[in-house]
């Protein structure tokens, strides 16, 4: 039985020392994240003068009102991102899945292949972007060589509204399959070998294996994997921006928070800082409601040992 | 079923296994190989179609070029300023935090824990503008203080790596530096920092990897040229009217070779570092 007792003078000293120890990463996002976080929900109900906190007329629900009825760019960034996060996520995972699973045989230069498949993991979004951006160039792109020769002509990669989102979510999985990869590889490596056998011996094939057997078996890294990987991929920002400065060929590859930093940063003098911390605040509650309907749907498909 | 259809089946697999990661790997390096041919290469040669890997030459111009410019030493400098010292005291400050999380009892352990939790599911999109304001206000744009000050605190992700890994190490180890008369921070120096050593080194080159990559920060708070981290110097170089592509691609070799070089070295704590990050809560 449980009782709640006095605290001696040790377990006081403990107690006071473990509270301090642990403090520094919430002192962390105290400062940085919560005290933001109020300054935009107060601005997000507000008119500010570009970058003067002090000079804030209270509007209500202006903001969040003309962003609902009238924003159509800030619509469509809504739905390319959940485009690019749907595509991006479950491919890359997909392809890690089936890496991590030729990776587990018993096959030579495992560590090559490993070492090789996980660099882009290490290459900044700038320099891998860079050199696609190159690749696909229309006029001297080593892509457009290979078009030319299969007789479809030069493409306009990033320049044609049907090609830009694909290019991109291609290039997500070329940046992101690695690190899961290596999730997918160690979990798969904790598997118990006689599962199979036992398996096997009740003439399972290898595919019934790999849906009976491994997937659910790998779920625990799948949930993890598409929880990160949504928030990071509905986040997306960065990549976009270098491979089209401007939000793409009709706006195609311009993301939620692309539109939030168009906002905010390009056109502050237009809309200013509330309007810009309102579809902050939208953007949020989109990714946390997407992340909580995750958390909830992953009852029925993840499978705690 | 007989050994030999079992032995055809596993060699049948192990084929398709090693197509599809050489497929991989080429598909992987083939961008690689791309920018390092047009960097080797001179202006005229490197955009004439059809793009080849080689013209049976090397020309250094571009790398010349690159050296010569001196953003690529103040980028250097100011990316090293901004990330090294930083990583010490936020792997150091999450480091504490993870063992009093992991090795210690407090009454709001729990409660302090969730907090960490719930800030890594929040998106940090809601804060870029208002952190913006409220960094403009204090007057710390355009200066390096908002990529460094917060991740002093140390990181959330750091935090939890190494929690997980003190779990691993006994705690009679602890107990029996108590004895001795260490306290709980001294114990923490003495004891625990040299058994982790190996964790620490992953997460200060993971720390160091994603600092030096960082695009998104310094595109935000800098300003001034001079101010300029190496990634917004590479991302610069394109900007210009006419695109020199040797240059810019023997900038994006030079930028990436640290990381790469980094990673070759480091590659066995790295990936251990990581495979063990999505394991258990």
């Amino acid at each position: 039985m449980k009782t709640r007792r006095k605290m001696g003078r040790r377990e006081k000293k403990e107690n006071i020392q473990g509270t301090l120890f642990a403090l520094s990463p919430l002192v962390g996002f105290l400062l940085f994240g919560v005290i933001p976080l109020a300054v935009s929900l107060v601005l997000s109900f507000g008119k500010v003068k570009p970058l003067d906190l002090t000079d804030i007329e209270f509007v209500g629900f202006e903001n969040y009102v003309r962003i609902f009825t009238e924003d159509t760019r800030f619509f469509k960034s809504i739905g390319n991102t959940f485009l690019y996060s749907f595509a991006s996520v479950l491919l890359s995972m997909i392809v890690a899945l089936l890496f991590a699973n030729f990776l587990n045989r018993r096959i030579r230069f495992k560590k090559v292949f490993r070492l090789i498949l996980f660099i882009p993991y290490v290459c900044s979004v700038v320099a891998t972007s860079m050199m696609w951006k190159w690749m696909l160039d229309y006029n001297y792109g080593i892509l457009n060589d290979v078009t030319n020769a299969l007789g479809i002509g030069r493409v306009n990669w990033m320049g044609n509204p049907a090609t830009a989102m694909p290019v991109m979510i291609v290039l997500g999985v070329w940046s992101g399959f690695g690190y899961n990869m290596i999730l997918y590889t160690a979990a798969l490596s904790a598997i118990n070998r006689s599962y199979y056998e036992a398996a096997q011996l009740d003439g399972a094939s290898g595919v019934q294996c790999f849906f009976r057997i491994t997937l659910p078996l790998v779920s625990p890294t799948t949930f993890y994997l598409a929880i990160m990987g949504f928030i990071g991929a509905l986040q997306s920002f960065a990549n976009f921006q270098v491979m089209t400065p401007t939000g793409g060929p009709e706006d195609t590859t311009l993301t939620m928070v692309f539109r939030v930093w168009q906002t905010a940063f390009e056109d502050r003098r237009r809309f200013g800082m509330g309007y810009a911390s309102a579809m902050g605040w939208i953007v949020g509650m989109i990714i946390m409601i997407f992340t909580s309907v995750n958390f909830a749907l992953s009852k029925k498909w993840v499978h705690y040992e | 079923m007989s050994k030999a259809s079992n032995r055809r089946k596993k060699i049948f697999g192990d084929v398709i296994a090693y197509a599809f990661l050489t497929l991989g790997c080429l598909g992987v390096l083939l961008p690689f190989f791309v920018i390092l041919s047009t960097s080797f290469k001179t202006y005229i040669d490197s955009v004439k179609v059809p793009f080849r890997f080689f013209r049976g030459y090397i020309d250094f111009t571009g790398y010349k070029e690159v050296f010569q410019m001196p953003s690529l030493y103040s980028g250097l400098g100011n990316t090293l300023l901004i990330v090294l010292p930083i990583m010490f005291v936020g792997v150091f400050t999450s480091l504490l935090s993870a063992f009093a999380f992991a090795k210690m009892r407090f009454r709001a352990k729990s409660a302090m824990f969730a907090v960490l939790m719930f800030s890594m599911m929040l998106p940090g999109v809601i804060t870029m503008t208002p952190a913006y304001i409220v960094y403009d206000w204090i007057g710390w744009t355009d200066s390096f203080l908002p990529l460094m000050i917060p991740n002093a605190f140390g990181t959330v992700a750091c935090t939890f790596f190494l929690r997980q890994y003190f779990y691993t190490i006994p705690n009679e180890m602890l107990e029996a530096a108590e004895i001795d008369g260490l306290g709980k921070f001294g114990s923490f120096i003495r004891i625990m920092i040299p058994l982790a050593k190996p964790a620490i080194i992953a997460q200060m080159v993971l720390w160091f990897i994603a600092g030096y990559n960082d695009y998104f920060g310094p595109m935000l708070y800098l300003n001034t040229e001079s101010k300029y981290t190496l990634q917004l110097v590479l991302r610069l170089m394109t900007g210009s009217a006419e695109s020199n592509w040797p240059k810019i691609m023997a900038c994006c070799v030079i930028t990436m070779i640290p990381m790469l070089v980094l990673y070759f070295v480091a590659q066995k704590q790295l990936i251990e570092g990581i495979a063990s990050t999505g394991l258990k809560e």
